[in-house]
C-alpha cells in the first residue's frame, strides 16, 4: 500500500474507530468474561478492522460494523474455550417480571436496584447464556437498534426481539435471587403466582 | 376518527417495542393513552424504563490503561 494512501487510512481509523475502544473492550469483557481475554478480542477485533478499513464505505455504521467484527472474531476464537461460567446460569423465565414481584413484597422498586453493587449486576449479566446476553448488551448497553443487532448477530429481527426479551427477564431474575439472597428485599413471595390480573381497564 | 386506546394485555405484549422505540407512530399513541390511563402499567413502564438505563450506567466499562497504546504498536507492526 502507497505510503499516503497509509497515512490517510491510518489517519481515518485513528480519528474514526479508535474512539470506539472503550465500548469494544466493554462488550469483549461480557462475552469473555475475562479482561487477558478481552483485551486479545479488541486487539483481534482492531486488527481485522484495520485490515479491511479500505473497504469500509465511509458514511455507513462503523460502530455497528466494528461490533459485527468483534462478534464474529468472538464466535472463531472463542466460544470454544469458554469456561463453565462463574454462575449457575440463571434460569431463564420468560413471564418473569421484577416489577411485579418487588410490588409484592412491599420494597421500593429503585432503591432495591441501587443497593445492588456494579460487581453483581456484571456478574448478572454474563450469568446469561451468550446470545441472550449479547441481545442485552447490544441493546441496553450499547444501545443499538433491532435492525442493527440483526445485522450484527446475523439472525431476524424476530429473534433478535425474543432473545433480548429473555435476556432481560433473566437479569431480572438474577438480580431478584442476588437481592432475596442479600435480604434486600423484605418479604418472600413466591414470584410465580400472578400479582395481578392482566384486564385492569 | 379518535385515538384508539391499548389495553393492559397489549401493552405488555408490546412493552419492549414501545420502550425500544421500535413502534408506529399510531400504535406507539394507542399505547402512550392506555399507560397515561392506568397506573399498573405506567408503574410497569417507568420501571422498565429506568431497568434499561440501570443496565447501561451499570454495565459500561473502560478500557484499561495503555490498551490504546498497545493497539497502536500492534497495528504498526501489521505494515
Amino acid at each position: 500500500m502507497g505510503d499516503s494512501r497509509k497515512a490517510k487510512i491510518d489517519a481515518r481509523f485513528e480519528a474514526e474507530a479508535l474512539p470506539f475502544l472503550d465500548q469494544l473492550y466493554g462488550t469483549a469483557l461480557r462475552l469473555t468474561r475475562n479482561p487477558a481475554d478481552a483485551e486479545d478480542l479488541v486487539q483481534q477485533t482492531f486488527t481485522r478492522a484495520y485490515a479491511a478499513f479500505d473497504r469500509f464505505e465511509e458514511g455507513t455504521n462503523l460502530r455497528a460494523w466494528l461490533h459485527k467484527i468483534l462478534q464474529n472474531a468472538f464466535i472463531s476464537s472463542y466460544r470454544k474455550k469458554q469456561r463453565e461460567p462463574r454462575t449457575v446460569p440463571a434460569e431463564v423465565s420468560p413471564d418473569f417480571s421484577l416489577y411485579d414481584v418487588l410490588q409484592a413484597s412491599g420494597s421500593a422498586e429503585a432503591s432495591v436496584l441501587e443497593r445492588i453493587p456494579d460487581t453483581e449486576v456484571k456478574d448478572a449479566l454474563e450469568s446469561l447464556p451468550e446470545q441472550f446476553r449479547t441481545a442485552v448488551l447490544l441493546a441496553d448497553v450499547e444501545g443499538f437498534s433491532y435492525q442493527e443487532i440483526a445485522d450484527i448477530t446475523g439472525v431476524s429481527i424476530g429473534t433478535v426481539m425474543s432473545r433480548l426479551h429473555r435476556g432481560r427477564k433473566g437479569l431480572q431474575r438474577a438480580l431478584w435471587e442476588y437481592a432475596r439472597a442479600r435480604g434486600l428485599v423484605t418479604e418472600e413471595e413466591p414470584w410465580d403466582k400472578p400479582r395481578r390480573t392482566v384486564r385492569h381497564s | 376518527m379518535g385515538q384508539a386506546e391499548a389495553d393492559c394485555s397489549t401493552l405488555i405484549e408490546k412493552l419492549y417495542v414501545f420502550l425500544d422505540a421500535e413502534i408506529g407512530d399510531e400504535e406507539r399513541a394507542a399505547l402512550q393513552a392506555h399507560i397515561e390511563r392506568c397506573v399498573p402499567c405506567h408503574g410497569l413502564v417507568d420501571f422498565e424504563r429506568d431497568f434499561k438505563a440501570f443496565v447501561r450506567r451499570r454495565c459500561g466499562e473502560r478500557a484499561p490503561k495503555g490498551l490504546a497504546e498497545r493497539l497502536r504498536a500492534k497495528l504498526n507492526e501489521l505494515l
